[in-house]
């Protein structure tokens, strides 16, 4: 029986027990590299056909893990008000966009240069790089797995080095910057993914399906 | 509840001896830190037995501790856990009681 009744620690083995499956960093990569696809495609191909980037976190995440996650190592939500503070930092963060898009669309000039708006798309891939750092330092410190600092801080790094590259070749353009990052961030976090998961796989066994409630 | 059990704190009244059994701290403690769980994963969490484990579970939802919800997901049954009101007061209690009583032991 587990000995450990430090209340930290079981909370952090809780969240581990979940996020040793490697399916959020999988699918992180998979929406990174189709969020690339989809610049690319709206920059160049002009299909439209790429708009398909949300679906790989938002949806087929929860139904992995139904299928793979849960059935092995069981189920468990977490605390709502851990589910609140996130909707906060999402609801903060959309107003951001939102006050900047008010801005831009009173002070929009054609013919004229938005100075708050080339710094942002000069440095997208900084910002988004910063964004995606503190999602994995957040859910390292949630559940003490150490790849996910590794991530943030592969996350950020490639962010200063896209828009470093980027600045000499294309300035100010928002897809420049952020294709970079994508395919660089998304094909590690993918590969990093998809070797923890056949490890989770390998190691928890699916139980007989009567083995996994209670007598 | 064994004699042993009752006999570890003779003097202390504060001490919730539901709670106090290790299995059953170990099930309440996981229970504590999540909102709700399956029976799997308490089961896993806690490296129990089944029929160990239905047995404590049945003790804490006796005591109105624990709330035990039957579902299937799949057309496969579930057994969800969440602790009641009761249940994460008595869980606070007891850790508060247990720090006091290290607390009043001479070094």
């Amino acid at each position: 029986m587990d000995k450990s009744f430090d209340l930290q620690e079981t909370g952090r083995q809780a969240h581990r027990a979940i996020d040793q499956d490697g399916l959020l960093e999988l699918y992180l990569g998979l929406t990174l590299l189709s969020f690339a696809l989809f610049l690319i495609d709206s920059l160049f191909l002009k299909t439209d056909l790429f708009f398909i980037w949300p679906i790989f976190l938002f949806i087929l995440l929860p139904i992995s893990r139904r299928y793979f996650t849960y059935p092995r190592v069981g189920y468990a939500s977490f605390s709502p008000a851990k589910k609140k503070l996130l909707l906060v930092l999402l609801l903060i963060f959309n107003l951001v966009f939102l006050v900047l898009g008010i801005y831009v669309a009173l002070t929009f000039d054609p013919g004229k240069r938005i100075p708050i708006l080339d710094l942002i798309f000069g440095n997208f891939s900084i910002i988004i790089g910063l964004i995606i750092a503190v999602v994995f330092l957040y859910k390292g410190r949630q559940s003490g797995i150490t790849r996910f600092y590794l991530y943030a801080f592969i996350s950020v790094a490639s962010g200063i080095l896209n828009a470093t590259i980027s600045r000499a070749d294309f300035p100010d353009t928002l897809g420049d910057t952020m294709i970079g990052y994508s395919v660089v961030v998304g094909i590690i976090l993918l590969a990093s993914g998809a070797n923890t998961f056949i490890r989770f796989l390998r190691k928890n066994p699916l139980p007989h399906r009567n083995l996994r409630d209670c007598k | 509840m064994s004699s042993q059990e009752n006999d570890l704190f003779p003097q202390n009244p504060n001490i919730d001896r539901i709670v106090h059994a290790p299995a059953r701290l170990s099930i309440m403690a996981n229970l504590y830190v999540v909102e709700s769980a399956d029976f799997l994963f308490i089961q896993k969490r806690t490296e129990l037995t089944r029929g160990n484990l239905s047995a404590h579970m049945s003790i804490l939802e006796k005591q109105g501790y624990i709330e035990v919800q039957k579902e299937f997901v799949d057309r496969i049954p579930r057994t969800l856990l969440r602790l009641t009101k009761k249940g994460r007061k008595a869980f606070q209690n007891y850790r508060r009681n247990m720090k006091d009583f290290f607390g009043e032991l001479p070094d």
